[in-house]
């Protein structure tokens, strides 16, 4: 037996079609996957025996005189298995029938004969087959009204008639017999009662069986079986017992049908078939016995007569079975969907109401009550109505007569629904009417959370406003692409006071970009600043930045300070401040100013003591120029010629002059007051001039010095004459220290070093004097502080406060030896204060 | 050969490269050999004593200054005079420089003129200086050649006793004075008594005897 591992045929539909319970050619063909196929050869040769069978009961079952059998079967198994196997395999059955067919009816019955009935019956099978296939939807099942119509009209009528005409009239062309009405009529009726009788019961049995043997309750069992023995005891007593025909009445015909009816609704299309078949049969063996109500003419008439009867009450049953299987989905149905509602309307988180007549809420879900503070007994009282849920709707009078005038009034905007204890919640509220019917549903979404959330962002937003407008500064706020989007009130007076345009007065709505941008193509220099600091933030390269920039007046100088901040949040923007600082920047003006004239006056103190130092430098380029221009004199007064020696002496007299002339111009820069130039300095050449400067005041002191330098020491960013300026003052008071140690002792050293964690340089002057007391480190750079007999005490303090406006730090220690040492540190790349 | 023979220089020594140019310049015009060193330390490394010669300094220089070279030259026995010629003098300074034997102490910017003078006055000193000491060496010479006796006998001629009474003094014959008397004024090519005491006065005494006190 070859199993097949392919799924099911074409002509099976998608099968999540037949997930549906109680579908039952779904379940047989869903059995299909399990392996009990259609396809093995056992299903044909089994339907080819009960065929044969069959055929021999209906023989056994032939009424006598009549060419009619009380049960003709065969037939009805083949349209049975058509029905239940898929059409491709159709072809298998039908030809596995052939022999037994013709194993039964040959040769008792002629070749023709045998022929002809084969294919008629064949034929009713087919016929009534693809007539339910074509008519009835999926699933197929006899318990729908529809199936059943079409099996009794086509295949219990239709079908067999067709095939009884042809069959008949091929019997009376044969020869075989010549009663053509006789043999269509009993035919017919014979097919009929056994379709109606037997396909849906085997259908029915058949898909019961693949879908799995349900426990079936003993009391069920036992319910069937005493209605069966019931109606076989009525049956016998409507149509067996021997009785005279004037002794019956019409009306025992009529005793079955309580049992029927019985049977039909606790068994459904079974219980109508068996309950038919047992009707057959009784009513079959009471014609074959001459009693009942249908013994009374001749045997043919009698035959066909119970027939008919069998018929009518089978096709009957089959109907009353579909009905009330039908009806009793439709309950099942509805229960079902009751049940979906519920949970839908229970489970909602939307406060729903339905109502019924008279307004009258008649349920309530839970979040409606949970909302209003009802509670169910409330609503169950029925005595909420409406037209009271909303103020509005109440407060508008009498409760319109009309339906329409209270729903226009619900869909409103501004609803708000009352509570239980009075209180009132803002809602938006929609209704649904009921088709048809005097009712609807009512939605109710609580806007609190939204009113409190808008009422908060209005809050928020009008404190966001109201601090824009109270502050002094003037501010913008600029989306990603440099438009202007919001701007506080002192930006916008500001933007629109100026006369004269500036590139900087933007409103909101413009785009501040392209303001920066034409004004630095103009060559505006601020504009160009603005431009770089805008797109370095806005592109988010730079969190800030901040630039200054001058007024345009030069009668009233003033200066701003404008700061760009990036805006967090993800779309990116930035934040503008402008402020105007003309007096703090003046401010730090004058007091830049004190501090030039302070350095100043700490300057030429020191330039004071240096006076004799810089006439020896003088002195000495002097005495060159003075004794080669003499020299050259007496040369030429010789008379001899000395050109060549003369003019030498006049070069070395140049270049003597320029000496002299460097010494002036290094006198002239430690004496001018000029704004600090912050240039890259190279400290080790720095401190080497200063040196220069100061070699003849150092001779004429007996003071030694030594100087080492870091050559790795990058230079700093700095105003080379103050830093000069505090070296030089740092020797002259080391050289003053010294002033009273033995002369072989008088040794002053400089070096310079770049520092270890290489953020700046460090110069130190180390004295060989007796040190500074501990406690003193950090006095004397005090103002008037001074050790010194006559002097002010400000060259220390000075000097710190130019090392501080350079960023670089003045302190001092005391030395390894007994002297001390100053350090001026210096930053790289100076921080500048 | 005296060491009067060679031509006197002038050395000089100043660390200015400048001021030493010019100054040898000007110092050359006028006729005198000048040789100039960089550092006090260089000349006294490098310099001889008895070249002919006087020294012009300046006072302001690293390491020995002008002052303290004078006082190692006349430390170590000469007495070369110096000129000093410097940009940063002041009156207590010149004072000391010429206390210890300064020819001059010149400021700067120096005029010529007033360098050669200066100069001439200084190889003036510095021959004259010479002249003494080679006499010296000379009546040293001398000195010499003298025996005991007739030291001793030279000792009293200076100190102005008579024959008679150095014959006395020393247990001689005054005859034998005389003699001796003669040896020495012979040796010590002394014309005269008065020549004596001259060349006997430039000379340290051994010990010098009282002198006669009439």
């Amino acid at each position: 037996m070859r199993e097949s591992a392919a799924r099911v045929e074409p002509l099976a539909v998608p099968l999540d079609r037949f997930k549906t319970a109680d579908s039952g050619f779904a379940e047989g063909l869903s059995a299909l996957k399990a392996g009990a196929s259609y396809r093995s050869f056992g299903a044909p040769l089994a339907v080819a025996a009960l065929y044969f069978a069959a055929a021999k009961l209906g023989g056994y079952l032939a009424f006598p005189a009549a060419p009619v059998s009380a049960l003709w079967a065969p037939n009805a198994i083949v349209f049975a298995t058509l029905l239940l196997a898929p059409r491709s395999r159709w072809w298998a059955f039908l030809a596995a029938i052939v022999p037994v067919h013709f194993y039964a009816q040959f040769p008792v019955y002629p070749f023709a004969q045998v022929i002809v009935q084969y294919l008629m019956n064949v034929g009713l099978a087919l016929i009534g087959a693809l007539a339910i296939g074509k008519f009835c939807p999926l699933p197929r099942q006899f318990d729908q009204v529809r199936t059943s119509v079409v099996l009794v009209v086509c295949g219990g009528i239709l079908a067999p008639l067709a095939t009884s005409l042809m069959l008949a009239g091929a019997f009376v062309a044969i020869g075989i017999t010549n009663e053509f009405w006789l043999t269509v009529i009993a035919r017919t009726i014979t097919n009929a009662f056994a379709v109606i009788a037997l396909v849906p019961l085997i259908v029915h049995s058949v898909e019961r069986l693949r879908r799995g043997r349900k426990e079936v309750s003993l009391a069920r069992a036992a319910e069937a079986v005493a209605l069966a023995l019931c109606t076989t005891a009525i049956c016998i007593a409507v149509f067996v017992l021997p009785l005279e025909p004037h002794e019956r009445s019409p009306l025992w015909l009529y005793a079955p049908l309580p049992l029927l009816a019985w049977g039909v609704m606790r068994f459904g299309v079974g219980g109508a078939c068996g309950l038919a078949l047992i009707v057959g049969a009784v009513s079959t063996w009471g014609v074959l016995n001459g009693s009942g109500p249908f013994a009374v003419r001749d045997p043919v008439q009698n035959a066909l007569s119970v027939v008919s009867f069998q018929v009518m009450a089978g096709a009957a049953l089959l109907l009353f079975a579909a009905l009330r299987n039908e009806w009793r989905q439709a309950v099942e149905a509805l229960r079902r969907s009751e049940l979906r509602f519920r949970s839908i309307f229970e489970d909602n988180i939307i406060p729903t109401l339905i109502w019924r007549d008279h307004f009258r809420i008649s349920e309530a879900n839970d979040a409606f009550l949970r909302l209003t503070g009802y509670t169910p007994a409330d609503i169950e009282g029925g005595v909420l109505r409406v037209d009271e849920l909303t103020a509005r709707t109440r407060d508008a009078g009498a409760t319109p007569a009309r339906q329409a005038d209270l729903f226009e009034r619900f869909t409103s905007t501004d609803n708000e629904l009352t509570l239980r204890d009075g209180r009132r919640v803002p809602v938006v509220i929609r209704h649904s009417q009921f088709a048809g019917e005097s009712g609807g549903v009512i939605y109710a979404l609580d806007l609190s959370a939204f009113r409190r959330a808008e009422a908060q962002r209005l809050c928020a937003e009008n404190l966001h406003a109201a601090v824009l407008g109270s502050l002094h500064d003037q501010i913008a706020i600029l989306d990603s692409a440099g438009t202007v989007i919001e701007m506080n009130e002192s930006w916008r007076r500001a933007a629109q006071s100026d006369s004269p345009a500036r590139f900087d007065r933007v409103v909101a709505g413009e785009s501040y970009l392209q303001a920066c941008e034409r004004a630095a193509g103009d060559g505006n220099r601020a504009a160009r600043e603005h431009l770089d600091a805008l797109r370095a933030v806005l592109d988010g390269a730079a969190m800030h930045r901040h630039l200054e920039y001058s007024g345009t007046s030069a009668q009233e100088p003033s200066w701003i300070e404008v700061s760009v901040e990036r805006l967090r949040r993800p779309e990116g923007g930035a934040v503008i401040t402008r402020t105007d600082v003309t007096a703090r920047k003046q401010a730090e003006l004058d007091a830049r100013n004190q501090r030039q004239q302070l350095t100043h006056l700490g300057r030429v103190a020191v330039l004071g003591q240096l006076s004799g130092a810089f006439a020896h430098e003088l002195n000495q380029p002097l005495t060159s120029i003075l004794g080669n221009a003499e020299a050259a004199l007496k040369m030429l007064a010789r008379g001899t010629d000395e050109t060549a020696e003369v003019k030498e002496i006049l070069r070395d007299i140049v270049h003597d002059n320029e000496r002299a002339s460097q010494v002036i111009q290094r006198l002239r820069a430690l004496l001018d007051k000029g704004d600090i130039q912050r240039r890259a300095v190279d400290l080790n050449t720095a401190v080497g001039e200063v040196l220069d400067l100061a070699r003849s005041e150092l001779i004429a002191r007996n003071v030694q010095v030594s100087a080492s330098y870091d050559r790795f020491a990058p230079p700093v960013m700095a105003d080379r004459v103050q830093l000069q300026q505090v070296v030089l003052n740092l020797l002259m008071n080391a050289c003053e220290a010294m002033a009273s140690v033995p002369v072989a002792e008088r040794r002053v050293s400089i070096s310079t070093r770049f520092v270890a964690d290489r953020t700046s340089v460090d110069v130190a002057v180390t004295d060989g004097g007796g040190g500074i007391p501990p406690s003193d480190l950090e006095r004397i750079f005090q103002p008037f502080v001074t050790t010194k007999a006559h002097g002010m005490g400000l060259g220390l303090a000075i000097c710190r406060s130019v090392a501080e406006s350079h960023g670089a730090r003045l302190w001092a220690e005391n030395g390894d030896t007994s002297g001390a040492v100053f350090h001026l540190t210096v930053p790289v790349e100076g921080v500048l204060a | 050969m005296s060491a009067t023979d060679e031509k006197p220089s002038v050395f000089l020594v100043d660390d200015d490269p400048g001021v030493r140019t010019a100054l040898t310049r000007g110092l050359t015009a006028e006729g005198f050999g000048v040789r100039s060193w960089e550092s006090a330390d260089a000349f006294l490394r490098e310099h001889e004593p008895d070249s002919p010669g006087c020294l012009v300094a300046d006072v302001a220089m690293p390491g020995v200054d002008g002052l303290e070279l004078q006082t190692r030259l006349s430390l170590s026995g000469c007495d070369r005079p110096i000129v000093f010629v410097t940009g940063r003098g002041s009156i207590p300074m010149s004072v000391r420089a010429i206390r210890a034997g300064a020819v001059n102490f010149l400021s700067k910017p120096v005029r010529l003129e007033e360098l050669v003078a200066a100069v001439r006055e200084a190889l003036e000193q510095d021959r004259l200086i010479r002249f003494a000491r080679a006499r010296r060496a000379l009546v040293q010479a001398r000195l010499k050649l003298l025996t005991a006796r007739e030291r001793e006998v030279l000792d009293l001629v200076v100190a102005g006793r008579m024959n008679k009474q150095i014959a006395a003094e020393l247990g001689a014959a005054e005859k034998t004075i005389k003699v001796h008397r003669g040896r020495v004024m012979l040796k010590m090519q002394a014309r005269s008594v008065a020549e004596l005491v001259t060349f006997t006065s430039q000379v340290a005494p051994r010990h010098a005897p009282a002198p006669t006190v009439e």
